[in-house]
C-alpha cells in the first residue's frame, strides 16, 4: 500500500523513534553543531586573513580611491550628477542590506528554532498565511516601485542632460581594436564629419576591378583612418572638421575641462566597446554605425593638474603640463614630425636651450633639476590622471584598451585648443607641417 | 468538484499489469541498446542527461579555474596546462590573452547550455515528471529520446569548435556582433594534405575536400600534358597503353620503346611519353586543349598499378582541405551516427533484428556522412561551430519542453487536479512556457549569427564596417543592437529557465526535511507564473548602456524592479514552511537551505542593476559576475546538489553517503562564499569583466590580492567536488541498498514505486487524494501522509483547502 512493504505498525515505531536517528548519521544535533561551529570559526580567521592582509592602502591612488575601506567600495565620484548615483546606491544598499541581514537570521534562527531534537513536538500543520502573503507581496512592490520612480529621475538627470542651449565642450571619442581616438574640435569648437569611409562605388574607384578598389581603399583608411569626411570646399557640414586636432599615434589622453558641460559623441570603428569613467559615474557602449552622446559636468575638484613647486618630490614621475603662461616657455617641431619637443627659454650651463619632451613622459629629476637650472621656481604636473576602462569585449586585446584623462581648468583647456603658443616666449609659433596637425600645447605630449 | 482526468483506461491498466510485471525483464525482447542507450524510458534518458552534464560540468569547472588562475596569478606558468603549451606558442608556460578569452567563453557557453539546462530541464524534467504525476512514461517518449540525441551532436560539436584551427568562441557567450563576426580563420581552408596511410584515407574521405574540381584519383594534368606514375616495367606499361587503345579503337601511328603516337577518333593525334624517374617512372601524355579528355581516357585505361596517387589538376594552388582534424571529425560522425541509429532503433522495422540492424547501421551511416559534410561547411571555425552548435541545442530543449507540456496536461493520474501537484512539478511546466517560447529566438539568432559569420549577410554590421581597419565585404545596413535585443529576449527567460526548477525542487525537498507543508502552495504556484510572465518583458535590463533609447530602460528598469517581487515572495515561503517545522539537517537538506541562503544574496544584488542608474556604474563589472554566480552556482547548483542527493536513492537505488555529502557540502559553501562575494567588492570599484589583465589599470591594481585569494578559493571549490564524485560513483558500487521511500515522502515516486522504478513505472495506475505535502497531517499518527492514501471520510476527490 504504502510501496515501502513495512506493516503499518512497524511504520509507526520507527516514526516515534525518529526517522533521523536512522538516517541522518552525521546528522544528530551535537555533531552538527560541533561541525557548524568548527566551520564558522575557520572562515572568521580566512576573512580576518584577507581582510588585514588587504587594508594597507595604496599610496598612489587615494585621490581615485576613498581612503581605508573605500577599497572595498565604489571609487570617489568627481561628477555632478555621480552624486544622487551614489545617494541611490546608498538607498539601493541600506534597504538590500537590512532586508538580507534580517532574512538571513530568520533563516538561521528557525533552523536553529525549530531543529529536530528528541523530544521536539510535531511540526505545524499549516498550509499558508494570505493575509501575510498579501503584506509581503504588498511591502516589497511598494518599495521596488519607489526604487524605479527614484531611478527614473536620477537616470533621466545623466541621459537627458543634453542642453543644447548650454555651451557645451565637445569631443569625439571612437572607440577601436585596440586603442581610443580622440579628436579635439579646433578653435571653432565644432567638430566636422567622421566614420565616413570609403565604398568600391565611389567615383574614385568605380573603373577598378574590385579587388584592386578594395586593395586602395584599404591604404586610403590607412592615411586617414577615422574616415573623415574631407571634402570641405563642398560640404559645410565637413568644413568644421577642417582644423579638428586628432593624432593617430595611441596613447594620446583625453584632456577635458572641469566645471563645464561635456558632450562626448562617441562610436566605434569595428566592435563593440565600452567608454567608462568609474571616477565620474559615466559609461556608455560605443558601437559601430551608431552615435552615441555622454553629457556630464566634472566638478573642481576633478582637476588632475596641480602647480607645485620645483622642489616638490611629487612631481618625479609625473607628466608635465606646460601652461601657456609657463613662463620662458618657447617651443618648436623637430624632424619627427609626430613628436614636437620643447625649448624652454632658459639655457643650461653650456648655453644650449633645455629639450623638454612632453606627454607622459614621466619627468625625470634629471629634467626637473634642468628646468630648474632654466630658472622655473614652479610646475604644473599631471598628478591626478584618470583612466578610460575600456567595459564590453572587443575581442582578445580588450584589456589593453585603456585610455588616460586628464581634466584641466577652464583656461588651461581654453588654451589647448585654441592651440596658443605659451606666452612671454618672445617669438611666434613657427608654422607647422600639415602632417603634424596638432601643434598646440598639450599635442606636443604625444610622442 | 474538480473533474478527473481519466487518461488511462481500465484496459490500459489492465493490459499494464499484465504485460509488464513490476520487474526489469517485462521485455526481454528488447535489446541491451534500445534498453539502455537508444531508450524511450524517461528515467534512462534522463540519466544519460546528468551523465552528458556532469561531463560537461567537469570540463567547465576546469575553465573556470584557467581564467581565475591568469587573474589571481597573472604572468605565472599555468600548472599543468602551461607546460604542455609552452611547446605550442605559450611562452613562458603563461596563458595568452586569446586562450583566456576562450577559456572564459567556453566556461560560460558549457556551464549554460551544457550542464544547468540539462542537469534542471533535461535529467531532472525527464525524470520527475511521469513519476510524480503518476504516468507510466512521456506523452512521446520516442520525441523525449530524441531531444536526448539532438543534444550528444550539439555537445560534440561544441566540444569541436575548441580544436578547429583559429580557436574556441573569443566573443564571450553573449556572441555579440561585429565581433562575433570576425573570423580568426582563413574560411576553415587549410592545405590540402594527401592522406599518408589507410586512417587519413578513411579521414579524408570524412573531410570536406576540394583538389581543383577536377578530378580525384591517380591522373596529374600541368598544362597540356597529362600524366601518370607507374609502378612496374617500361614494356608492360606500353603493352597496356597498346591494349588500352586497340580496345578504344584508336590508331598507334609512331612508336618507340618510350614514347607512341596516339590517333584518337574525334581531334588530332597525341604523344604519350614514358620517363623514367627515379621513384619509378612517369607516364605522360602531351596534347593540345582539345585532347586532354582523351589523354585522360587513355591514362585510365592503361591499366597500370597506381603509385601514390598525386594531387591535383590544373587549379593545384587552390586545393584545400576544411580545418577539422581527426578528433573533429571522429567525434562528430560518432555523435550524428548515435543520433540516427536512434532513430533507426523506432523506424527501420523491416523485420527480424537482423535485417533491421544492418539496415539502420548502413542508413545511419550514410546519413551521418552527408550531415558531417553539412556541418564542416557551415561550422568552418570555432565561433560559427559554436552557432550551429547552440541551433541544434535549442531543438534539443523545444522537443524537451512540448513533451513536458503534454504529458503534465495530459498525463496525470486520476485524483492527481493541477493544484496537486509537486511544486517541483509546476515548476517544470512553467519552465517549459518559457523554453518552447524563448528558445526558438534564440534558434533564429544564431542563423542569423551564422550567416553573418560566413558574410552572407549583414544583419549586424554597419555600412562602412571595418575590420583591422579593411573595409569588410557586406552590404552592411545592420545594427548590432538587434542581436543584442534577440539574444536578451531568449537569455533573460533562460535565467529564469535555469533556476525556476530549482525552486521548485528545493520547495519539495524543504518540505519533507521541515516535516511541513509548503508554506503558501498557491502564491508559490502564482509567483512562478509571475516570474516566467513578467521574465519575458524584462529583458533589456541587460542593455541599459547599451545605447538604446534612454526612455526604453526606463521602462525596463520599472518590470526589472518588480520581477524582484515574486522572489521575494519565494523566500519569504521558504522561511515560513521552516518556521515551526521539525527540520533534519540531512544532507539535501543543507543544500536546499544553501540555495535559500544564497538566493537571497544573488537576488537582492540584482536590485543594484535593476536601477539604471547605478547600473551606469556597474554594469559589465565583476558586481554582475558576482550576482550571476550567487545565483546560478549559489542557487541552481545548489539545488542541482540538493536534487541529486534527495533523488539518487530513486535513481540508482543505493543511498548515498552522508559524511561524505556533508563533506562536500561545507567545502564547496565555504568556498564559494569565498570565492565570490569579494567580486561584490571589485564590481563596486568598477573592475571590468573579461578583461586578461585588469592590473594594466593603475586602479586596480590593489585588487590584486583579492583576486589572488578568490583564486585559492576557487581551487578549493574545485577540490571540495571530488568527495561528491566519489560519493557519486561509490555509492553506485557499494552504496546501501536503498528502500522505496527512505525519505519517508509522500509524493508518488516515493510511495508508489521502488527503487529504481521498473520500466513504466508503477504496477497500477496512482489514485491521488490528497495534495504533495501533507507533512504532520492530523489525519494520522505518523509525520507524513502518502498523496495516495486513501483516509476513511475523507472525500477522495476533494481539492485539498489552501
Amino acid at each position: 500500500m504504502q510501496g515501502n512493504g513495512l506493516s503499518p505498525t512497524a511504520a509507526l515505531r520507527s516514526m516515534r523513534a525518529g526517522p533521523s536517528s536512522a538516517r541522518s548519521g552525521a546528522g544528530t544535533p551535537r555533531l552538527c553543531y560541533k561541525l557548524k561551529r568548527s566551520l564558522f570559526l575557520v572562515s572568521i580567521i580566512s576573512l580576518s586573513i584577507l581582510i588585514t592582509a588587504s587594508a594597507s592602502a595604496d599610496d598612489g591612488l587615494d585621490f581615485s580611491i576613498r581612503p581605508g575601506w573605500g577599497r572595498w567600495w565604489l571609487p570617489r565620484n568627481y561628477s555632478v550628477h555621480g552624486k544622487s548615483i551614489d545617494a541611490l546606491f546608498n538607498a539601493i544598499f541600506w534597504i538590500t542590506a537590512v532586508v538580507g541581514v534580517l532574512t538571513q537570521i530568520a533563516l538561521f534562527y528557525f533552523l536553529i528554532r525549530y531543529r529536530h531534537r528528541p523530544g521536539q513536538k510535531k511540526a505545524r500543520f499549516i498550509h499558508g498565511n494570505t493575509r501575510l502573503e498579501m503584506i509581503w507581496t504588498a511591502i516589497p512592490a511598494v518599495i521596488l516601485g519607489v526604487l524605479a520612480l527614484v531611478s527614473k529621475g536620477v537616470w533621466d538627470r545623466y541621459r537627458y542632460a543634453d542642453d543644447p542651449s548650454v555651451a557645451q565642450v565637445h569631443v569625439l571619442v571612437i572607440g577601436e581594436q585596440y586603442k581610443w581616438n580622440f579628436v579635439y574640435p579646433g578653435k571653432d569648437r565644432k567638430l566636422g564629419q567622421y566614420l565616413v569611409f570609403p565604398q568600391p562605388s565611389d567615383p574614385k574607384y568605380r573603373k577598378l576591378p574590385y579587388d584592386e578598389a578594395i586593395k586602395r581603399i584599404n591604404r586610403d583608411i590607412l592615411e586617414n583612418p577615422l574616415g573623415q569626411n574631407r571634402n570641405w570646399e563642398n560640404d559645410p557640414d565637413a568644413k568644421a572638421g577642417q582644423d579638428d586636432d586628432y593624432d593617430p599615434n595611441p596613447g594620446r589622453p583625453l584632456i577635458l575641462p572641469v566645471d563645464k558641460p561635456i558632450a562626448i559623441e562617441l562610436s566605434s570603428k569595428d566592435v563593440i566597446h565600452d567608454f567608462f569613467l568609474p571616477n565620474f559615474r559615466v559609461k556608455l557602449d560605443a558601437l559601430p554605425g551608431m552615435a552615441g552622446r555622454i553629457n556630464f559636468t566634472a566638478e573642481t575638484t576633478a582637476q588632475s593638474t596641480q602647480e607645485l613647486s620645483i622642489d616638490d618630490p611629487q612631481l618625479i614621475g609625473k607628466p608635465l603640463w606646460i601652461d601657456a603662461d609657463t613662463a620662458g616657455a618657447q617651443w618648436q617641431p623637430n624632424d619627427d614630425a609626430s613628436q614636437v619637443s620643447y625649448f624652454i627659454n632658459g639655457v643650461d650651463s653650456g648655453g644650449s636651450p633645455v629639450p623638454v619632451r612632453g606627454r607622459s613622459d614621466a619627468m625625470t629629476p634629471e629634467l626637473i633639476a634642468d628646468l630648474k637650472r632654466a630658472g622655473f621656481k614652479r610646475l604644473t604636473a599631471v598628478t591626478h590622471p584618470f583612466e578610460v576602462v575600456c567595459e564590453e569585449l572587443c575581442g582578445s586585446g580588450h584589456y589593453s584598451m585603456r585610455g588616460e584623462v586628464w581634466f584641466v581648468s577652464p583656461k588651461q583647456y581654453d588654451a589647448f585648443i585654441r592651440k596658443d603658443a605659451p606666452a612671454n616666449s618672445g617669438a611666434a609659433p613657427p608654422k607647422v607641417a600639415a602632417a603634424v596637425k596638432s601643434p598646440g600645447t598639450l599635442s606636443a605630449m604625444n610622442p | 468538484m474538480t473533474a478527473i482526468p481519466h487518461t488511462i483506461t481500465d484496459s490500459q491498466v489492465a493490459s499494464a499489469s499484465v504485460d509488464h510485471a513490476a520487474t526489469e525483464h517485462a521485455h526481454p525482447q528488447i535489446s541491451f541498446f534500445k534498453r539502455y542507450i537508444f531508450s524511450t524510458d524517461h528515467k534512462i534518458i534522463g540519466i544519460e542527461f546528468m551523465f552528458v552534464a556532469m561531463a560537461f560540468f567537469v570540463l567547465g569547472g576546469l575553465l573556470a579555474l584557467l581564467v581565475r588562475w591568469q587573474l589571481g596569478f597573472p604572468g605565472h606558468a599555468v600548472p599543468v596546462l602551461g607546460s604542455y603549451m609552452e611547446s605550442r606558442g605559450w611562452t613562458g608556460g603563461v596563458m595568452p590573452p586569446d586562450f583566456y578569452t576562450s577559456a572564459f567563453s567556453m566556461h560560460a557557453t558549457f556551464m549554460i547550455f551544457f550542464v544547468i539546462i540539462p542537469l534542471l530541464v533535461g535529467t531532472f524534467g525527464n525524470y520527475l515528471i511521469p513519476l510524480k504525476i503518476g504516468a507510466p512514461d512521456m506523452a512521446v517518449p520516442f520525441l523525449n529520446g530524441f531531444a536526448f540525441w539532438l543534444a550528444v551532436p550539439s555537445g560534440a560539436l561544441m566540444l569541436t569548435s575548441l580544436v578547429l584551427q583559429g580557436g574556441a568562441s573569443q566573443a564571450g557567450w553573449t556572441a555579440y556582433p561585429p565581433l562575433s563576426a570576425i573570423s580568426l580563420n582563413d574560411r576553415g581552408h587549410a592545405e590540402y594534405v594527401k592522406p599518408q596511410n589507410a586512417f587519413d584515407s578513411v579521414m579524408q574521405r570524412l573531410r570536406v575536400h576540394d583538389i581543383g574540381g577536377h578530378f580525384v584519383g591517380s591522373l596529374q594534368q600541368q598544362g597540356n600534358t597529362v600524366s601518370e606514375d607507374f609502378e612496374g616495367e617500361s614494356s608492360r606499361i606500353v603493352e597496356g597503353i597498346r591494349g588500352a587503345v586497340a580496345s578504344l579503337d584508336w590508331t598507334i601511328t609512331a612508336s618507340s620503346a618510350d614514347r607512341l603516337t596516339v590517333k584518337p577518333d574525334e581531334g588530332p593525334p597525341f604523344s604519350v611519353q614514358m620517363a623514367q624517374t627515379e621513384d619509378g617512372g612517369t607516364l605522360s601524355v602531351a596534347t593540345n586543349d582539345d585532347n586532354v579528355s582523351a589523354a585522360r581516357k587513355l591514362l585510365a585505361r592503361t591499366g597500370t598499378r597506381l603509385k601514390d596517387p598525386a594531387i591535383v589538376g590544373k587549379d593545384a594552388g587552390k586545393a584545400w582541405q576544411s580545418s577539422w582534424n581527426n578528433f573533429a571529425l571522429l567525434s562528430n560522425f560518432g555523435a550524428w551516427f548515435l543520433t540516427f541509429m536512434y532513430l533507426s532503433a523506432y523506424v527501420v522495422r523491416l523485420g527480424s533484428r537482423s535485417i533491421n540492424i544492418p539496415v539502420a547501421v548502413i542508413v545511419s551511416g550514410v546519413l551521418a556522412y552527408f550531415f558531417l559534410q553539412g556541418v564542416q561547411i557551415a561550422a568552418f571555425d570555432g565561433q560559427s561551430a559554436w552557432f550551429l552548435s547552440i541551433i541544434i541545442m535549442g531543438f534539443s530543449s523545444i522537443l524537451g519542453a512540448v513533451n513536458y507540456l503534454t504529458t503534465i496536461v495530459k498525463l496525470r493520474c486520476p485524483g492527481m487536479t493541477m493544484f496537486r501537484l509537486p511544486l517541483s512539478i509546476w515548476a517544470l511546466f512553467i519552465t517549459s512556457v518559457l523554453v518552447l517560447l524563448a528558445t526558438p529566438v534564440l534558434a533564429g539568432l544564431m542563423l542569423m549569427n551564422l550567416l553573418d559569420h560566413h558574410r552572407l549577410t549583414s544583419f549586424f554590421e554597419p555600412f562602412n564596417w571595418l575590420n583591422s581597419n579593411s573595409l569588410q565585404d557586406v552590404a552592411g545596413g545592420g545594427n548590432a543592437l538587434l542581436h543584442e535585443h534577440l539574444f536578451w529576449f531568449y537569455s533573460h527567460p533562460a535565467v529564469y529557465i535555469m533556476i525556476v526548477p530549482a525552486m521548485g525542487m528545493v520547495s519539495d525537498i524543504i518540505a519533507v526535511f521541515a516535516r511541513k507543508p509548503v508554506f503558501g502552495y498557491r502564491p508559490m504556484v502564482y509567483a512562478m507564473a509571475a516570474i516566467a510572465f513578467l521574465g519575458f518583458i524584462v529583458w533589456a535590463h541587460h542593455m541599459f548602456q547599451s545605447g538604446m533609447n534612454p526612455t526604453l530602460g526606463t521602462t525596463f528598469a520599472i518590470s526589472t524592479m518588480f520581477i524582484a517581487v515574486p522572489s521575494a515572495i519565494k523566500v519569504f515561503n521558504w522561511l515560513g514552511t521552516l518556521w515551526g517545522g521539525n527540520i533534519r539537517f540531512t544532507t539535501p537538506m543543507l543544500n536546499a537551505l544553501a540555495f535559500v541562503s544564497m538566493f537571497i544574496i544573488g537576488g537582492l544584488s540584482g536590485i543594484f542593476m535593476a536601477s539604471t542608474a547605478v547600473d551606469v556604474q556597474i554594469h559589465a563589472t565583476y558586481f554582475i559576475v558576482a550576482h550571476i554566480h550567487y545565483v546560478l552556482f549559489g542557487g541552481s547548483i545548489f539545488g542541482v546538489f540538493a536534487a541529486i542527493y534527495f533523488w539518487y536513492p530513486k535513481m540508482f537505488g543505493r543511498m548515498m553517503n552522508e559524511t561524505l555529502g556533508k563533506i562536500h557540502f561545507w567545502l564547496s559553501f565555504i568556498a564559494f562564499n569565498c570565492t565570490f562575494f569579494p567580486m561584490h567588492f571589485e564590481g563596486l570599484r568598477g573592475m571590468p569583466r573579461r578583461v586578461y589583465d585588469p592590473h594594466i589599470y593603475n586602479q586596480f591594481k590593489d585588487l590584486l590580492s583579492m583576486d589572488r585569494f578568490m583564486t585559492i578559493s576557487a581551487m578549493v571549490l574545485g577540490i571540495a567536488q571530488i568527495p561528491f564524485a566519489i560519493n557519486f560513483i561509490g555509492s553506485w558500487i557499494w552504496g546501501k541498498k536503498a528502500p522505496g521511500n527512505p525519505w519517508e515522502a509522500t509524493t508518488l515516486e516515493w510511495t508508489e514505486t521502488p527503487s529504481p522504478p521498473p520500466h513504466l513505472n508503477f504496477v497500477k495506475t496512482p489514485i491521488v487524494h490528497h495534495g504533495p505535502y501533507e507533512y504532520n497531517s492530523p489525519l494520522v499518527p505518523e509525520d507524513w501522509l502518502a498523496q495516495t492514501r486513501f483516509i476513511e471520510g475523507d472525500d477522495q476527490f476533494a481539492p485539498v483547502a489552501h
